[in-house]
């Protein structure tokens, strides 16, 4: 009888521990932290979960989630932050850098006198950079229907692109796109015509 | 007889095509940064990786201990996946002429980094960033999501 008692004993306080165990799993909350850009600029993240629901939009706040979904707002620091996620941080992609190139007068053929010393630098920068892709992307002002501007826009690209190629960057490296006038440099009313707006916008990825 | 044959080879011929297809389909990204082991699970085989490999939507992206991996998506958003985990891209698509486009990314365990890219900018209710718990809605930004305990452990 005794025997019996003691192993039911045993059962369970094997149990209790790895009821122990599990719930130690358990409460180790999912982290979610806000950092702000180079600039100092901060955007905003929405945590859900369950039926719960926040909002953080301060640099280094944050929320632990533990896993039946209940939330808990926390406020780290740059050093906390860089001591615990220093490795995540440093394996980030280089952030992508532009180039601008503009046209003379409205063409879609005839870049400005300065292309030459833009291409100069982005070359530079290449030397550098893991993989390097160019996506070379056009643009126009507000003059002129979406399809035309569409068309330009993509022809431009196409100019930059074969210009790119010339000064030896390797073909399978450029991809091309227009966006025509959805992305004006400068706001103007439609059907206005801006020099500012006619131009390709070379990123490095 | 025969029109079994040709039945086959019919099969086989939209298979072939299928995989032409999938194959010919745009690169979701490229690797920038890679330390340690790290290995891309993807339906129909598993890549070796390497710094200018690409990822596919579908991917599923696994780090070793003391490994990480940055990855550049084609809309300008960057992630790194630190050691120990495991990051599912589950859906990206992006048109650079109307912005248009989806993010869908579970880090299933260890930690993920992120910078915004253009998607989230554009069409910041198209991007979507998950644990096995919690999503997370963005609004032009930059964060680190870390997965408590084990996470959903791997497959």
């Amino acid at each position: 009888m005794k025997a019996v008692i003691r192993r039911h004993r045993r059962v369970l306080g094997s149990t209790f521990a790895m009821l122990a165990f599990l719930s130690g799993c358990s409460t180790t909350p999912d982290k979610v932290i806000l950092l702000p850009d180079p600039q100092g600029n901060v955007g905003a993240v929405i945590v859900r979960s369950g039926t719960e629901e926040q909002l953080i939009n301060k640099a280094y706040a944050g929320v632990d989630v533990a896993k039946g979904g209940t939330m808990e707002k926390t406020m780290d620091s740059p050093a906390s932050v860089q001591a615990r996620y220093g490795e995540l941080l440093a394996a980030r992609p280089p952030r992508p850098m532009t180039f601008t190139i503009n046209f003379l007068f409205d063409s879609a053929t005839q870049l400005a006198p300065e292309s030459s010393a833009t291409v100069a630098k982005l070359k530079a920068v290449l030397a550098t950079w893991p993989a390097p892709h160019l996506v070379v992307v056009g643009h126009t002002d507000l003059a002129g229907s979406q399809v035309f501007n569409d068309r330009l826009s993509m022809r431009r690209a196409q100019t930059v692109a074969a210009f790119l190629i010339k000064e030896g960057i390797p073909v399978q490296q450029i991809e091309t796109a227009g966006r025509g006038k959805r992305e004006p440099l400068v706001r103007t009313a439609d059907g206005i015509a801006n020099p500012m707006n006619r131009r390709v916008v070379i990123t490095i990825q | 007889m025969y029109s079994r044959a040709i039945k086959y080879a019919l099969i086989l011929a939209c298979w072939c095509m299928a995989v032409a297809d999938a194959c010919a389909a745009d690169a979701a990204g490229v690797v920038k940064t890679l330390t340690g082991t790290v290995h891309i699970e993807r339906p129909g085989g598993s890549p070796s990786v390497a710094i200018g490999s690409e990822v596919y939507s579908s991917d599923r992206i696994v780090t070793g201990p003391q490994s990480s991996i940055g990855i550049t998506l084609r809309d300008n958003t960057l992630l790194s996946e630190g050691s120990d985990s495991v990051l599912e891209l589950t859906k990206f698509a992006f048109n650079t002429t109307t912005y248009d486009g989806a993010l869908d990314a579970t880090i299933k365990r260890g930690s993920l980094a992120v910078i915004d890219g253009k998607l989230a900018q554009a069409n910041p209710d198209s991007v979507h960033y998950r644990t096995p718990t919690t999503t997370l809605g963005v609004r032009g930004t930059e964060f680190i999501i870390e997965v408590g305990g084990n996470g959903e452990s791997a497959r």
